[in-house]
């Protein structure tokens, strides 16, 4: 199963994705986060929250073009899902690959390891002594996969609990499971 | 022949709806809320005709070639006999209504479905100033979508 | 392919007949396998209506000594008695007028109802008179007919007289279209059956079902006797 994502993964990566520069990507999404800072007078709190909700807005759009590309249809379960965000969703968009970890028992819960991140390639946070503290620079990821998975009726928590930007050794993206959306899931499926 | 297409939303509501002039389309044009209607019925009749399921039918699905995408037990066809309905589901719970020519076969459909899904990703979805299931006007998704229908109607 | 269910539904939207079939795939399918090396070239062993399983079957002593009995033959008869045997099967594991005022039975007609009526309206041309649009909103015009609908679990067969009777049949998805045998149905049992026996209302009071002996047989006989039924 684990390979079959993998190579599916691969697939759409090299067939059917538009490639884009990624110097322009970084760079665009840096000035970005960098206005914001500067717009709310580094209240990074708050550069938090409008980066996720930035992300929030992408990821309920992105689902769809993931689901066409992808034609994969509802996971059975969320290690599943961990799977195919990882193998599948990251590669897509972002090609990288990171590593599913930290599962909490009850199978709710897990990290991916970012150990790479095409978003944060030429970046210092700035040396305020604020910034290594409060801002998350890449939390618009979280509000991708939060929207994302909103959207396939699988309401879940998305932080960053750690990143190398930091100083942190990892970068780690926290995924929790808070609910199915059961009313939601549109009728045809069990 | 592809007649006329539909997309509704997940709630029921319609989200895009267009007749394509097509020679001999037996499909005769309707007041605007006629439109809302066969859309939340056809939403409507699709969740019920999931639940009329035989006891003794429900696991056939796993033998039929599907679209691999998310509409196992709702209704798929309608045949009638002047035109025919297709209808699937994306796991997001968009659904795309494509009424067509009796000629049209499953096969047909998943292709076109298919293009449909990927234009309303592109031209819908990507557009920044779309709003979420709100009514769909952008004229370059209808652009790309007439040159599906014209692709195929030739 | 089987036939799951059988419905006739009146002009008033009563529904005045129903039969469930059963499916003689999960239960039975595997009996008949398992009993099958033993019947197989049994001379005494020949297509009975009226057969029952169980007594009727023979010893496995008794098939080994006659298995050389020509092949041809017996795989013929073998293969119309499994048939028979399983057509009184799927007759026997269902039921006959049970459904009528369920939920099952209101909402597949609702169903057909609402898709009935796209069908029509949206193949209904502009009224240019009053007495046009009267005509064409009338129930039952005939601009388009609804033939059959189907999920990938199953496939609903549609047919409706101009006097608005209605025959629906629930079968396997696969299935060809059916829409002729209802018509061969109206004509061929229902016409004699019911229309011309003077016993039969013409208009069914609400509960009221159709329990007429030679009217559920020959339905029975009818779809137990379509190829697709069996195999």
């Amino acid at each position: 199963m684990s390979k079959q994502i993998k190579q599916l993964g691969d697939d759409v990566w090299k067939t059917k994705v538009e490639k884009v520069n990624s110097e322009l990507f970084t760079l665009t999404y840096g000035s970005i986060v960098a206005q914001l800072c500067r717009d709310f007078n580094n209240n990074y709190e708050e550069v938090n929250a409008q980066t996720y909700k930035m992300g929030y807005n992408i990821g309920v759009r992105l689902i769809d073009e993931f689901l066409q590309k992808t034609q994969l249809s509802r996971c059975s379960s969320f290690r599943d899902t961990a799977e195919i965000v990882s193998k599948v969703g990251f590669k897509m968009f972002l090609n990288i690959v990171p590593n599913i970890t930290n599962w909490t028992s009850d199978m709710t819960t897990f990290s991916l390891i970012l150990t790479e991140n095409p978003l944060a390639d030429f970046v210092e946070l700035p040396d305020d002594g604020k910034a290594v503290k409060e801002l998350w620079y890449s939390n618009i990821l979280c509000g991708v996969l939060r929207g994302a998975l909103e959207m396939v009726q699988l309401d879940c928590e998305v932080g960053f609990i750690s990143d190398v930007l930091r100083g942190d050794e990892t970068t780690e993206l926290r995924v929790r499971l808070v609910q199915v959306l059961k009313d939601e899931i549109p009728a045809g499926e069990e | 022949m592809l007649y006329s297409i539909y997309i509704t939303s997940r709630s029921g509501s319609l989200l895009y709806q267009k007749d394509f002039k097509t020679v001999n389309s037996p499909i005769t044009k309707q007041r605007s809320n006629d439109y809302l209607v066969i859309a939340s019925t056809l939403h409507g009749v699709h969740a019920i005709a999931s639940k009329l399921t035989p006891p003794d039918a429900v696991h056939n699905y796993q033998k039929a070639k599907t679209l691999a995408n998310s509409n196992r037990t709702g209704l798929r066809e309608i045949s009638t006999s002047r035109f025919k309905i297709f209808m699937n589901q994306t796991v997001t719970g968009i659904k795309i209504i494509v009424f067509a020519s009796p000629d049209m076969d499953e096969a047909r459909f998943a292709a076109i479905y298919d293009k449909i899904y990927e234009h309303y990703c592109n031209y819908v979805l990507k557009n920044p100033f779309y709003q979420l299931d709100m009514p769909i006007r952008c004229q370059l998704f209808d652009t790309h979508l007439n040159s599906v229908v014209a692709g195929c109607n030739v | 392919m089987p036939i799951y269910s059988f419905w006739i539904y009146d002009r008033h939207c009563n529904c005045i007949f129903s039969r469930e079939y059963g499916t003689g795939i999960h239960e039975s399918s595997t009996v008949i396998l398992k009993s099958t090396p033993k019947r197989k070239g049994s001379a005494q062993f020949t297509p009975n209506p009226s057969y029952e399983s169980t007594s009727s079957l023979p010893t496995s002593s008794h098939s080994t000594q006659n298995s050389s009995i020509s092949t041809g033959r017996g795989q013929k008869l073998l293969s119309s008695a499994l048939n028979t045997h399983k057509a009184q099967d799927i007759i026997q594991k269902g039921t006959v007028n049970t459904q009528n005022n369920n939920n099952t039975s209101k909402l597949l007609f609702g169903t057909l109802f609402s898709l009935r009526k796209i069908a029509v309206s949206l193949c209904t041309p502009q009224a240019e008179t009053q007495q046009e649009e009267e005509f064409n909103t009338s129930n039952l015009n005939n601009f388009n007919t609804l033939q059959s609908f189907h999920t990938l679990n199953y496939k609903c067969h549609y047919y409706e007289t101009m006097n608005g009777l209605r025959f629906v049949v629930v079968t396997h998805p696969a299935a060809r279209n059916l829409q002729s045998s209802l018509i061969e149905i109206y004509h061929s049992i229902y016409l004699p059956t019911i229309v011309r026996n003077p016993l039969a209302p013409v208009e069914y009071r609400a509960d009221e079902v159709i329990s007429n002996d030679r009217f559920v047989h020959a339905i029975d006989e009818y779809w137990t006797s379509l190829e697709e039924t069996l195999t």
